[in-house]
């Protein structure tokens, strides 16, 4: 269902000629009127942080705006309280306030909708009331970020936050308003409370993981988007071979889609000076499951390990608690990508792979970066992350299919006799664009971003030349429709 | 800082270049783009490249369509001569009244028509016209009326065709001379601008009418334009809709308000002969929305009856 939802939505992505237009004015004036005082830049990001908000859809500046002084002001009251309960209680109302917010827009027809089924199973029909209420853009990110604030106020990871401004541009600034990555207050408040000073190497580095981001979007992701949509929407009557690409064609269209999300967000924070937590790693060269949860959606998977692994005892108590916690992580966040049991059971299956690692003690053996120093990978290295692949192209089916039903007979199909009959697809030259994107991140994988690693100690006529060949390959093969970011969404 | 945007322009520069370097290879090697984002059709089917040299070398005629392909295919000089009616057919496939605008200002002089019959299918106004605009980049000369277009449709295959099309005019070998006048189906170029199709008979795709037509403003206002620059160059305008099948046409309502808004302005008489032929007329047509050759002799006789009816001719 992901591209049937968000197919008519038109605000200003990062692809869009909208954002084109919109940050080189924010980023000239950022440098030039407002470079003078962290005062004036802060209050210049943030209200081009809310405009930006504003073009998604500006009723929502409410519950962002709302979102924001509740923090805040929770930062305030859970500091200044004298005794640990007083503290606890206002945590206490903050998470329930935040997470009421995100429950009642993202969960409360799930949930609604499940109990009255659940009651069928009882021979007791309900007809339950659903509100159908819009998602707010990025309400997933900001909420989390609103609650990473009070959590580490809490426990005094950070003194709270006094000037509204700096707060309120810590959880609407735009890179990361709508899709992450979900920040840290120890990481980017301290950024946000001092003048940033232009460097040009760091502007260029920036520069270049915006290019690199959108070729990964606009080439990749978009042009896999409508071979994967008629695969999942014809399931039922294509042959296992195609059912097999069609998973990995997914995997590299959501790959593609949010790591170049991601590399467009860090890139963009970074010309305006604020590096912003890394997001992606080179995940599709992983060796392990564990591996891939290091270097997958790393903000999120640190969130999650930090405000609910660590304080749920992580894999410090018996078999149990580990078997326990490893669920409950890889549960919620498969629910956090949103109400649907294919999200319940892409984060279950998940943990299903996790676990054997963490019972065996083997989930950190893979630690370093793949083929480190060398040009080409083992052969095991190979066939790991070939199995790792194969395994998260599974788990993505669930992910991507519409329902239960769907995905289930998507992987029944794929174990078809079929396999190895001709696909019949036509993907024309996106195989070799494909090569290209795994090429330049291989080469790449030292790097912060790909074309961080690829080229940086090259000379500046072959490194333009490597970026004057993508900005054609953009060019050349972007996709003429309209394909939104899939994790908008969430 | 400075520095910076020294070396943004001077890659931009180079990107550019490298950019032309790539799509000069690609239009060489395979023109027709495929999976690229690039159309370069030279003499194609539609049969612009034939339209645009005949505009350029035929006395004028009283009588100037334009339109989409459903003025290019549905207004036969023949018809009109069978009535001592000289015309010239300068629609084009899905002209809009931007690339409209491109044209006239290329042959307005040479054609100097005393009465100008704009073909208005609604769906034309909706957008900018990227069809056309390749059509016009491959086959009409490049002037900057025609950049002009080509930049405002805000597509990245038409820049990248401009592109090419700006390489190849200057490096490139000419333009097929002449130009081929039967198209790979069999449609045969008719000289006055006219394409003929004689295959008929097909199974219709849409029965249901359209629900929304959401004009661009541009369009409209452009429309608007390309009316007074007639008016001013002493030529009579009429605004007319040529027959559809019921499944390319819209709601009542809807039908009401392009009516209203076609009809709107002064001293421009508005046809809607989209309803002519009954639904069952498949027969007529050749498609959905494309009349064949027995369908344009009669909606260009009634077309000519009525406007004589009215005085216009």
């Amino acid at each position: 269902m992901l591209h049937i939802r968000f197919r008519h939505t038109r605000r200003m992505r990062f692809d869009s000629l909208d954002f084109a237009l919109f940050f080189p004015l924010v980023f000239v004036l950022y440098w030039t009127v407002s470079r003078r005082s962290v005062h004036v830049q802060n209050s210049m990001l943030l209200g081009a942080s809310y405009f930006f908000y504003a073009c998604w859809d500006w009723r929502f500046l409410f519950l962002l705006g709302f979102s924001t002084a509740l923090d805040f002001v929770s930062g305030l009251l859970i500091h200044g309280s004298p005794t640990k309960a007083r503290k606890r209680t206002w945590l206490l109302i903050s998470v329930c306030v935040n997470l009421g917010f995100l429950g009642l827009f993202k969960y409360y027809d799930f949930f609604a909708a499940s109990f009255a089924d659940l009651m069928a199973v009882f021979g007791l029909e309900m007809d339950p009331v659903l509100l159908h209420l819009v998602l707010p853009v990025g309400i997933s990110f900001y909420t989390f970020h609103g609650l990473s604030y009070v959590f580490d106020v809490y426990s005094e990871r950070v003194t709270p936050m006094r000037d509204p401004v700096v707060y309120a541009l810590f959880v609407s600034f735009f890179p990361l308003l709508v899709a992450g990555p979900i920040e840290r207050a120890t990481h980017l408040l301290p950024q946000l409370q001092h003048r940033r000073e232009f460097k040009r190497s760091q502007a260029n580095d920036g520069l270049r993981q915006v290019l690199w981001g959108l070729f990964k979007k606009m080439v990749i992701a978009d042009r896999c988007a409508p071979i994967v949509n008629d695969i999942f929407a014809s399931a039922d009557t294509q042959p296992a071979s195609a059912l097999v690409i069609g998973a990995a064609l997914f995997a590299f269209q959501i790959y593609g889609d949010f790591s170049g999300y991601s590399d467009i967000a860090l890139g963009t924070a970074r010309l305006l000076g604020i590096e912003l937590l890394q997001n992606f790693s080179f995940p599709y060269f992983s060796r392990d499951i564990a591996e891939f949860w290091r270097r997958w959606h790393i903000s999120l998977s640190s969130w999650f390990r930090d405000y609910l692994y660590i304080p749920l005892g992580g894999s410090r108590g018996g078999t149990w608690m580990k078997v326990r916690n490893t669920f409950i992580i890889f549960l919620v966040s498969g629910f956090w990508h949103g109400a649907e049991w294919t999200f319940i059971a892409w984060g279950g299956l998940n943990a299903l792979y996790f676990l054997p690692l963490l019972l065996s003690n083997r989930n950190r053996i893979n630690m370093g970066i793949v083929a480190e120093g060398r040009r080409l990978p083992s052969l095991p290295d190979v066939l790991r992350m070939g199995m790792t692949f194969a395994l998260t192209c599974i788990a993505w089916v669930f992910f991507r299919a519409e329902n239960m039903g769907a995905a289930l007979t998507y992987l029944k199909g794929m174990a078809d006799p079929t396999l190895l009959s001709p696909p019949g697809l036509h993907p024309g030259h996106l195989p070799y664009l494909l090569l290209f994107c795994l090429l330049i991140e291989w080469c790449g994988r030292h790097g912060r971003h790909a074309l961080d690693g690829l080229t940086l100690r090259s000379p500046r006529p072959v490194r333009w030349g490597m970026y004057a060949f993508i900005v054609s390959l953009i060019g050349m093969y972007m996709s003429t429709d309209e394909i939104p970011f899939l994790y908008f969404q969430f | 800082m400075r520095r910076f945007l020294l070396d943004l322009l001077l890659f931009s520069l180079v990107a550019l270049a490298a950019h032309a370097v790539l799509v000069t290879i690609a239009g060489t090697c395979s023109p027709a783009g495929g999976e690229l984002n690039l159309r370069y059709l030279v003499a194609n089917d539609q049969m612009l490249l034939n339209r645009v040299r005949e505009a350029a070398e035929l006395p004028p005629t009283k009588i100037l369509v334009l339109g989409s392909s459903h003025a290019y295919r549905g207004m036969d000089p023949r018809v009109f001569a069978a009535h001592d009616l000289r015309i010239f057919n300068l629609g084009s496939a899905g002209q809009t009244p931007l690339q409209m605008e491109a044209l006239l200002r290329h042959h307005l002089a040479a054609r100097a028509p005393r009465l100008t019959l704009i073909e208005t299918y609604p769906e034309v106004f909706t957008h900018r016209g990227i069809e056309c605009t390749l059509d016009l980049l491959a086959n009409e000369r490049l002037g900057a009326d025609v950049v002009c277009v080509a930049l405002r449709t805000m597509d990245i295959t038409v820049w990248n065709t401009l592109l090419y099309t700006s390489i190849r005019e200057a490096f490139g070998p000419p333009k097929p001379m002449p130009a081929p006048t039967v198209a790979t189906n069999g449609d045969r170029y008719v000289s006055g601008g006219f394409v003929e199709h004689h295959e008929s008979g097909f199974t219709s795709k849409r029965s249901e009418p359209f629900h929304e037509w959401r004009p661009l403003p541009e369009q409209l206002e452009t429309l608007r334009r390309v009316v007074g620059t007639l008016q001013q160059a002493g030529s009579r305008v009429v605004l007319f809709r040529a027959p559809v099948l019921p499944g390319n046409r819209y709601v009542p309502e809807v039908e009401a308000r392009i009516d209203s808004t076609l009809s709107a302005m002064p001293g421009v008489p508005y046809y809607d002969l989209s309803e002519l032929f009954a639904p069952t007329d498949t027969a007529l047509f050749y498609d959905d929305h494309h009349l064949d050759q027995q369908g344009v002799e009669r909606f260009n006789a009634e077309l000519i009856r009525q406007l004589r009816e009215d005085g216009v001719l």
